[in-house]
């Protein structure tokens, strides 16, 4: 190991080393484990001195730490899992889409079916896409009871009110009744 | 020019971090190396068994790795991290159905449990031997340093101060100051290393 590359790990500790040198730097200390424990030794100088050393045994917690780490899958290999599955169903979809051509064609020359034919025909030669049609916007009116039926039940249900309540509901009722007779009807 | 710039302590963890985000567990090395004595002590400061304090610690820092992915770099990355270890110790604690010893920390502020971190200091019986020994070695080692290599890194470990800073200080260039820097660092580091091995 070299003096100039402790003298950028001293540099790196401190956040002083220019950072064009720390990419190369890095992974030298990801192939030589000698360079980090350069590392953890002047983390440890810089502790002593500030009087922050943990009292455990140097290293036993990294060591602890690393090993669990190992055991842990990678974010990049999720990531890649995923890119690779994908890649792995491409020609998987392709080989389906051929497949369901085929089957159509068979099928339509067995039948002589013209219409079969023609889709076999224009599946073969239209490049595969996703269509999604949009829905026709429609609009019905929401059910409503009749008022009769309406009516029917308030009045019934105001034989369990009061005499005032039962006025008010019945004049409500009244008034509901007049406006829509006034109301011309829709259509 | 931007290949020259300094990346600074919290771009330096951003990098680290940025390399884990990218699959690289040896960089998450590096973020462990350089946190774990702080992430024990503030541990310690709830969970007062050493053997207890090593597992939350554990836990603390995995569940930092498992997380990463989400980290954006809104806060420092030891903030981040602090945050997990008082997560964890706390967690714990409740599990384990005993009450905190401290309630006094500010959980959102790692500079003020520095602070106290050094006015109580706690120590295990298992490493209070080698801790000393470290502390005893490094001193003595700062001690027979030349003055300049003294002052450069009692300013950069004890006050903090950047290269540029020191420089002024010392009146000195900036190259000088990294220099004696790293030159203090490996004579301490000479008679350190037999302890360590």
């Amino acid at each position: 190991m070299s003096e100039k590359i402790r003298d950028q790990i001293s540099a790196f500790i401190d956040g002083e080393l220019p950072v064009r040198e720390c990419d190369l730097l890095l992974r030298r200390m990801r192939r030589d484990s000698e360079l980090s424990l350069t590392f953890d030794r002047f983390g440890l100088i810089g502790d002593a001195i500030r009087d922050s050393l943990s009292g455990l045994p140097q290293g036993l917690l990294r060591n602890r730490v690393m090993q669990a780490v190992q055991g842990e899958r990678q974010f990049a290999d999720r990531a890649g899992t995923w890119r690779r599955r994908g890649r792995m169903l491409q020609p998987a979809a392709g080989v389906a889409v051929a497949a369901s051509v085929a089957v159509v064609a068979v099928l339509s020359l067995r039948t002589g079916d013209p219409a079969l034919q023609d889709a076999a025909v224009a599946a073969s030669t239209e490049p595969f896409a996703y269509t999604y049609t949009v829905p026709e916007p429609s609009y019905s009116p929401p059910v409503t009871a009749p008022p009769t039926r309406l009516t029917n039940y308030l009045v019934n249900h105001s034989q369990y009110t009061n005499t005032l309540g039962r006025k008010s509901m019945q004049m409500r009722i009244l008034v509901d009744q007049s406006e829509t007779d006034e109301q011309p009807e829709r259509e | 020019m931007k290949g020259l710039a300094r990346v600074g302590n919290r771009a330096n963890d951003q990098m680290l971090v940025d390399r884990v985000q990218q699959g690289d567990k040896s960089a998450f090395d590096l973020l462990v190396l350089k946190y774990q004595h702080k992430i024990i002590k503030l541990i310690m400061r709830y969970v007062r068994d050493p053997t207890e304090a090593l597992d939350v610690a554990q836990e603390a820092f995995l569940k930092a790795y498992r997380a990463i992915p989400s980290f954006r770099g809104d806060s420092a990355f030891y903030t981040w991290l602090y945050r997990i270890a008082i997560n964890t110790a706390k967690n714990h604690l409740v599990a384990a159905r005993r009450r905190p010893l401290e309630y006094d920390l500010d959980i959102q502020d790692p500079e003020q449990y520095d602070m106290q971190a050094r006015l109580k200091h706690t120590d295990t019986p298992e490493g209070l031997v080698l801790t000393e020994e470290i502390k005893a070695t490094v001193n003595k080692a700062i001690d027979l340093l030349p003055e300049d290599l003294r002052t450069a890194i009692i300013l950069r470990e004890l006050e903090g101060m950047s290269y540029e800073e020191i420089a002024q200080t010392m009146e000195c260039p900036v190259g000088t100051v990294r220099s004696r820097i790293f030159r203090a660092r490996e004579a301490i580091d000479k008679r350190l290393r037999p302890l360590l091995e």
